[in-house]
């Protein structure tokens, strides 16, 4: 140890700003990063110096997965020998077995980012409790989540059937206003019926949950056992992602002569270096840190080696197709064309690299959008317009839509819509079956007033910001990282959709 | 054939039924002091020109997203004959819905003619006595009461509009009479009360203070003992 690692180390274990469990894992990663970094090719090293390739600060030895999305359902029908829990007979054992299992979950955040699919979890159970106890218990749940696992990164399931879990659910996070867990509803206008539908976008234009997912097109690119988590990531139930990399689009176009030059040869470099540093952090966590021998998530078959995967990553779109072209996308035929080409040998490119692990995508990388880190500066989300650029908001999901088709572990846009959405439901319901059968993968409606915001890819509340900016204590980590999003992303600038200048004549 | 446009919002909540793109016609034959887009009055070198084709394809491209189109302004019916060749062609090639947004300044053959050739009307009436009327947008507001009623027989009036501006058409009597014109007319037409709000309004008017809750509530439950669920109510919180 040197002594820089001395002072960090010191600093940490003498902050005041610090609680006791976030001193203890900053001493974990600081303990990690004393060691060298996993073994890579001077490529690889001097891309992540450019900045063209970057591993998401995950740590220099990978010992868990990234996300891990436990099938809690299984869990609920064996029960486990290691936290020695009967399988549950009633809501009651249910719930507390959950919260049981949710605490030995591990990610690269040190909390869940998977807390099920509570409707299929929880619903088999409903009929040994009165609605009364129903409700109750929902609402236990739900706070117990909220205080227990505080990071705007933890993400529930729901849908695309109507429940009364699924609606108590809706109910419960739109009456408590609070930020965690994130809610996905998985929407099928087949399935999902249009009044439930209209339930959850009447929640979402209040307090941003749940988002939209588009069932179809998952299930029909991960099948039906596939999970929402974190921001914006899809993964099979049983599965999660090992490690997630990403490739800055913005740097490789300026390292570039001319558009030939970055098809061809400069992001083609791009792609191999990250392949290569995704499938050696890969490698280090199965095969040297051992995680699925050791984890008794994997002994129990609780996770399945076999269900996860990678998730190689793209951001910077919008400024690439900038930089290449001169025109803004959203605004020209032109540059559309050119993201959508760009964003196709993307993932014919890291389809076609060595994987290893990747048995949750069928052998291949699992190709995602990512949607930025604090720390990003001057460079839009995955393949996002850049806020305050949008077109009109029907242009803007027809492109979205497709972009999106080729982010099999996710990828995602944000569409504000103006206060008056609020008044006019059946009008919400139908842009989003629009949006749907447009391929637009998830999707979350935000409404100008909501006391939420979404960040790049998670949600905090504006109340939130402006406590941390006066320099309150705060118990959510990721209202942290969102304040600190909030200043470099210009997120504020996010153009309202339906603005309608005609109030009266 | 060609439409003068001042502009097009893709998407919009509140003009019509559903989820519709509103079409901003430009010119209007009323120079209301509350005008909220007094840019869209008169003829003006800014206004893009569609042929029907032109406009088509816009909408079309967004059918997926969108229950209809709804033809505002300025004021839609000076362009009915573009109009009335647009529904045509969108019920021939699609299942859109046309709605007009209109202040029913308009001769009552007109009206009929675009009665027959929509699917739906929001009319403004901006003030029930005719002095009011006047005052508020120096015309006379006999032909807008004709075609209201023309509307509400034909079974396609959707609503009628009132903006409430304070001191000009909020007296008690005069509300008074305005709902019970409503009351009276064919069908369950609905009435919308809208508060006055001072944003794109140019002139002395843009200094007027937007519309006090309190009595915006009071004269929303007077209009509600007359006129029951008829009355739509619209409250946003702009007033951050």
């Amino acid at each position: 140890m040197n002594s820089n690692d001395d002072i960090k180390i010191e600093e940490i274990i003498n902050s005041d700003k610090l609680q006791y469990h976030e001193k203890r894992a900053n001493l974990a990663r600081e303990a990690e990063n004393l060691l060298s970094y996993v073994d890579v090719s001077d490529q690889v090293k001097s891309a992540m110096k450019s900045g063209i390739l970057h591993d998401m600060n995950e740590g220099n030895r990978p010992y868990r997965p990234r996300y891990i999305l436990p099938d809690y359902k299984k869990f609920l029908e064996q029960g486990s020998a290691y936290l020695n829990i009967e399988p549950p007979k009633d809501f009651y054992e249910a719930v507390n077995a959950l919260l049981i299992l949710y605490r030995y979950v591990p990610s690269i955040t040190g909390y869940p980012v998977y807390v099920g699919q509570i409707d299929d979890c929880l619903e088999p159970f409903a009929d040994t409790v009165t609605p009364i106890e129903l409700e109750k218990l929902m609402r236990m749940l739900l706070i117990n989540i909220d205080r227990t696992l505080p990071s705007a990164f933890v993400h529930m399931n729901i849908g695309p059937k109507e429940t009364r879990v699924g609606r108590l659910v809706i109910q419960l996070e739109r009456e408590l206003k609070k930020t965690i867990p994130n809610v996905s509803l998985k929407y099928d206008p087949d399935i999902t019926p249009d009044d439930f539908a209209k339930y959850a976008i009447e929640s979402a234009l209040d307090v941003i949950k749940p988002y939209f997912v588009n069932h179809r097109l998952m299930s029909s690119q991960l099948g039906d056992d596939y999970g929402v988590v974190s921001c914006y990531n899809t993964l099979r139930i049983g599965g999660g992602a090992h490690t997630l990399c990403r490739i800055n689009l913005k740097e490789i176009s300026k390292s570039a002569e001319n558009y030939n030059d970055f098809k061809e040869n400069k992001l083609k470099d791009a792609v191999i270096a990250l392949a290569e540093l995704t499938n050696a952090k890969t490698k280090y966590l199965v095969e040297k840190s051992r995680f699925f021998e050791s984890s008794f998530l994997a002994n129990e078959g609780i996770i399945d080696l076999e269900k996860f995967t990678t998730m190689p990553a793209v951001y910077g779109l919008y400024e690439c197709v900038e930089i290449l072209s001169g025109e803004k996308m959203g605004h020209s035929e032109m540059a559309n064309s050119m993201a959508e080409e760009i964003v196709k040998l993307f993932y014919d490119y890291i389809k076609s690299e060595p994987a290893v692990y990747c048995g949750g995508t069928e052998g291949k990388h699992g190709v995602h959008a990512q949607s930025n880190i604090d720390t990003d500066v001057d460079v839009t989300p995955g393949v996002r317009i850049k806020y305050g650029e949008e077109p009109g908001v029907f242009d803007h999901m027809l492109l979205s839509s497709k972009l999106h088709k080729y982010f099999d572990t996710g990828c995602s846009d944000i569409y504000v819509f103006e206060e008056t959405a609020k008044g006019n439901i059946d009008g919400m319901l139908e842009i989003i079956k629009g949006a749907i059968k447009n391929g637009i993968r998830i999707l979350s409606v935000n409404c100008e007033s909501s006391e939420f915001i979404r960040i790049t890819g998670y949600l905090v509340k504006k109340k939130d910001i402006e406590r941390y900016f006066n320099g309150g204590l705060l118990r959510e980590d990721s209202v942290v990282l969102g304040a600190e999003s909030l200043m470099p992303g210009h997120l504020l600038d996010r153009k309202v959709k339906g603005l309608n200048g005609s109030v009266s004549k | 054939m060609e439409a003068s446009v001042n502009r097009i919002i893709q998407s919009s909540l509140v003009d019509g039924p559903g989820s519709r793109t509103v079409i901003f016609m430009q010119g209007c034959n009323m120079s209301c002091l509350y005008c909220h887009n007094p840019e869209t009055q008169n003829a003006s070198p800014k206004a893009k020109h569609y042929s029907l084709e032109e406009l088509f394809d816009l909408i079309e491209k967004h059918q997926d997203f969108i229950e209809g189109v709804t033809f505002s302004g300025g004021e839609c019916t000076l362009q009915h004959e573009f109009i009335i060749a647009f529904y045509k062609l969108l019920h021939e090639r699609t299942k859109l819905t046309l709605f007009l947004d209109t202040n029913g300044l308009v001769s009552s053959d007109i009206m009929i003619d675009l009665i027959n050739h929509s699917d739906g009307l929001m009319i403004d009436l901006k003030a029930f006595s005719q002095d009011c009327h006047r005052a508020l947008t120096y015309t006379d507001n006999s032909a807008v009461k004709e075609n209201i009623r023309l509307a509400a027989q034909s079974g396609k009036l959707h609503e009628v509009r009132l903006t409430l501006v304070e001191d000009f058409n909020d007296d008690p009597d005069e509300l008074s009479a305005y709902f019970d014109f409503v009351l009276a007319l064919p069908g369950d037409t609905r009435l919308k009360i809208i508060p006055y709000s001072p944003f794109g309004v140019k002139g002395s008017f843009g200094h007027k203070r937007a519309y006090p809750k309190e009595k915006y509530d009071l004269l929303v439950a007077m209009g509600q003992r007359i006129l029951k669920d008829r009355v739509l109510k619209v409250w946003y919180n702009w007033r951050k």
